[in-house]
This record gives C-alpha cells, structure tokens and sequence, in this order.
C-alpha cells in the first residue's frame, strides 16, 4: 500500500516541507519568466512570494528538528494532484499576465494548501499530525486572506483576456 | 560526497522559454530524476537538436550538446557508442525529431543503443513562430501557412517507435513532473533505445492545449506488455492523450559484444593503419 502523508509525524513533515520547498522553486522560477519576457510588474511579487515560502519551509524544518524525515523520489509523494499544492497550475501562467491575474494564480496555490492541511485534520489518527496540521492549515488561512486582501487591492486591469496586441505569429 | 538536489542539476542559465510552456516542467522532471538516480554530473550527458525544447541541456549542469537540426539522435548515438560508461539523454521536440531528424528516429529505435530519448512534442514548431509539425492535427487552423489545416494525419511517434524496433515506449504528461520523473528513471534502466513522448504545452501557439490538463489520463491497463501486437492494439487504439509506459521488452543492444575486440587505445588505433 502507498503511503498517506497524514499516516505519521515523518511521513506528513517530508511533505510539509516539500510543498514550501516546491513552491518557493516555482515562484522564483516564475520571477524569472517575467523578468526574461519584460513583466517587471511582476517579477518583486514573485520574488516577494518566493521568499515568503522559503521562509516558511525553513519554519518546518525548525518545527521537524528531532522527527526522522524519510527520504522520499519524487513520486512517492501523496499529493492530491500531479504536484505538490502549493506549487499552482505552471500551464496557467502567461507572459503577459497583470498583478490580478498573478495573484489568482497564487491564490489557487494556497487555497490548495489550506485544503490539504485540512484534509489531514480530518483523516489523520496520529495527535502529533493532527495538531501540526491544524496549525499548518491555520497559516494557510491567514496567506488566502493576505492574498485576497491583497486582490482588493489590486486595480481591476482591463488587458484581463491577455490578447497581445503585437502577437507573436509573423504575417506570412 | 552527498547526493545533489534537484536544483543543482540546473545551470545558473535561466530559460527563455514562454511562461505557461510544458519544457519547465520537463527540465523539472529531468532534474528530479537525475538526482533520484543520484547520477554524477560528470558521468551523465545530454544531447539535443534545434528548437525551443531543444534548448534545454544549456539548462541542466551535465555535459551537453546543442547539436544540428534533428541530429540529436546521431549524436547521441556516436557518444555512447565512444562512451558506454556515460549515461546518455537525447532530447528534442517534435518538429526536430520526427521531421528534420525522422530518419534518425527510426534508424535509432532499430539500431537500439542504450540511451534515452525525449521528445517535447507541443504539435507545433514554436521558436519560428508557429507552424504546422509532424503532429500537428489535421485540422489545426491557426497557423497562416495551413490555414485550412494541414489536412494530414498526425505522425503517430509511439506506434512508429514500436514498428522501427524500440524496446522501451512511453508517453507522458510535462504537467506532471514527478511521474515523468519516475519514467525517465525506468527508462534509463532500461538496457536498450528507450523513447518517452512528452506532452508539453505551447501555450502561445496552441493556447486551446491548456485543456491537455483535463483530457489527459492513464493507459489504465496493466501495463507495460512485452508482446508487440499487444502494444500496437493499444497504440493505435487510443486518442493519444492516454499516458503511461506502453511497451517495455529489451533486446540485444548495438554495439553487441563483438566490438569490445575492437581497439581500445590510441595506439592500438593507429596500429590498424599500418601497413
């Protein structure tokens, strides 16, 4: 039988810290995909971002000391999707994306987060994973309602249907 | 010596390719799998063609080698053959692989050297601003060059690697890094030519592929079968969005061991032109 991330204390920190890991990688990454295709409007949050989910990973990896972590490949995980929650939908990002649609993407990533940890309260037989998961989940909250406060801020940008208006295809 | 991280199985050259394409996801999965095979960097090598996909060895911190147009393959094969003890990735995308380099494809799955081959295949040529591929369906309208679509059958990568003679078929989903990553594993461990078709989005050409996401899903069968027959019912049965390893049954790979009698050395080398 594949292994639950909620099963135990080791097993359920490996993915906690994978999932800040995962997701600080894909939101330096995409700083860089802004800065390479001139969306410098983007590329501070991102780093911005990125920073926040290093910063949390080594948070639990502080909580973690003391707990043997297993070494797991990358498909021995057990996230709920194809990649680790945090991490968003990579095939939604576009070049021209404005600072909304950058923080819906974001949004989505921790949403997922927040029901992973949930999910683990829900399931988990083990009191250790449930009151790290619980706390986990509790974080995850406060970053939806940042994001989202951060969303209302943000000015409704009318370019939101990303149409290049010097698109790519050549006249032939 | 500690095992590396995926991350440092990336060069500090950062990608050009468009936010949203499937190649990050590759260059993910590629990196994840060399680091879970613990392979050292010096020992390891990655050869592509010309294309967006095939910029991706600039990318990773093995050696590589950005080659000629759909030569890749030949490449690849002429360094293992020199260098068995190196693990060798040929990588590319569709147009490289199956057009400007078609006839290296099929002469690398029958030749069966011990290598693997990834194709990025979007069903698109996106770095000249896309055009029709080899893949591309029939009816794809948005290019100015088919504007009535090319009115050609896709070219159908898996079944024509199985009726050239690959040992090792496969397709896979570039939006899911750690499965590929898991694939590529299996198939470096395969003794023979093993070829992984990977989905990979153009999101810029082909933006209506964001739907890959919802289509694509496993072979769902107990798979991979050895038997050939089974595999081309199977191949030529699906929609081609169906993932998974299809066909796994090695055989005798080239160079067999007669040329372990060849010269070895420089001078017995230049000992064969004596006269």
């Amino acid at each position: 039988m594949s292994i639950r991330y909620y099963d135990e204390p080791g097993i359920f920190f490996a993915h906690a810290l994978a999932l800040e890991q995962e997701a600080a990688e894909r939101l330096a990454e995409t700083a860089q995909m802004m800065q390479v295709h001139n969306n410098n409007a983007l590329v501070t949050l991102f780093q911005e971002l990125a920073a926040y989910s290093l910063e949390h990973g080594n948070e639990i990896k502080e909580l973690a000391k003391g707990i043997q972590l297993p070494e797991l490949k990358p498909w021995e995980y057990d996230w709920p999707g194809a990649e680790a929650p945090e991490s968003g939908d990579s095939g939604s990002l576009h070049y021209l994306m404005n600072e909304r649609q950058a923080l819906e993407f974001v949004l989505d990533g921790e949403q997922d987060a927040h029901s992973f940890y949930l999910l683990a309260v829900e399931k988990t037989e083990d009191e250790q994973v449930r009151k790290y998961a619980r706390l986990f989940a509790e974080e995850e909250a406060g970053h939806v309602e940042l994001i989202k406060t951060r969303l209302s801020q943000s000015a409704d940008d009318a370019a939101d249907d990303l149409e290049d208006l010097d698109p790519p295809n050549m006249p032939e | 010596m500690s095992a590396l991280t995926a991350k440092q199985y990336k060069s500090d050259i950062k990608p050009v390719w468009c936010p949203g394409c499937g190649d990050y996801g590759v260059l993910n999965a590629i990196c994840k799998a060399l680091a879970a095979m613990e392979l050292p960097l010096e020992q390891s090598a990655i050869i592509s063609g010309i294309g967006c996909s095939s910029r991706l060895p600039a990318y990773t911190s093995l050696y590589g080698f950005h080659a000629v147009h759909g030569r890749a393959l030949p490449v690849a094969t002429g360094l293992k053959v020199a260098r068995p003890d190196l693990q060798v990735f040929a990588i590319g995308g569709d147009g490289d692989g199956f057009s400007i380099g078609g006839n290296h494809f099929l002469h690398a799955c029958r030749r069966n050297v011990n290598l693997v081959y990834i194709v990025m295949d979007n069903e698109v040529y996106g770095m000249t601003k896309g055009q029709a591929s080899p893949t591309t369906p029939a009816d794809w309208e948005r290019s100015k060059l088919t504007p009535h679509g090319t009115q050609m059958r896709p070219f159908q990568p898996c079944a024509i690697a199985l009726a050239a003679g690959a040992g090792f078929i496969a397709r896979a989903y570039s939006g899911d890094p750690n499965g590929l990553a898991r694939m590529i594993v299996e198939a470096n461990n395969f003794e023979g030519f093993a070829f992984i078709q990977v989905l990979s989005q153009c999101i810029t050409f082909c933006p209506e592929q964001k739907g890959w996401k919802q289509q694509i899903k496993p072979f769902g069968l107990d798979l991979p079968v050895d038997d050939p027959v089974t595999a081309a019912n199977i191949l030529h049965g699906d929609d081609g969005l169906a993932t998974g390893i299809v066909y796994a049954n090695p055989r005798p790979v080239w160079p067999g061991d007669s040329r372990k009698a060849e010269p070895q050395t420089t001078g017995e080398l230049a000992g064969g032109f004596e006269i």
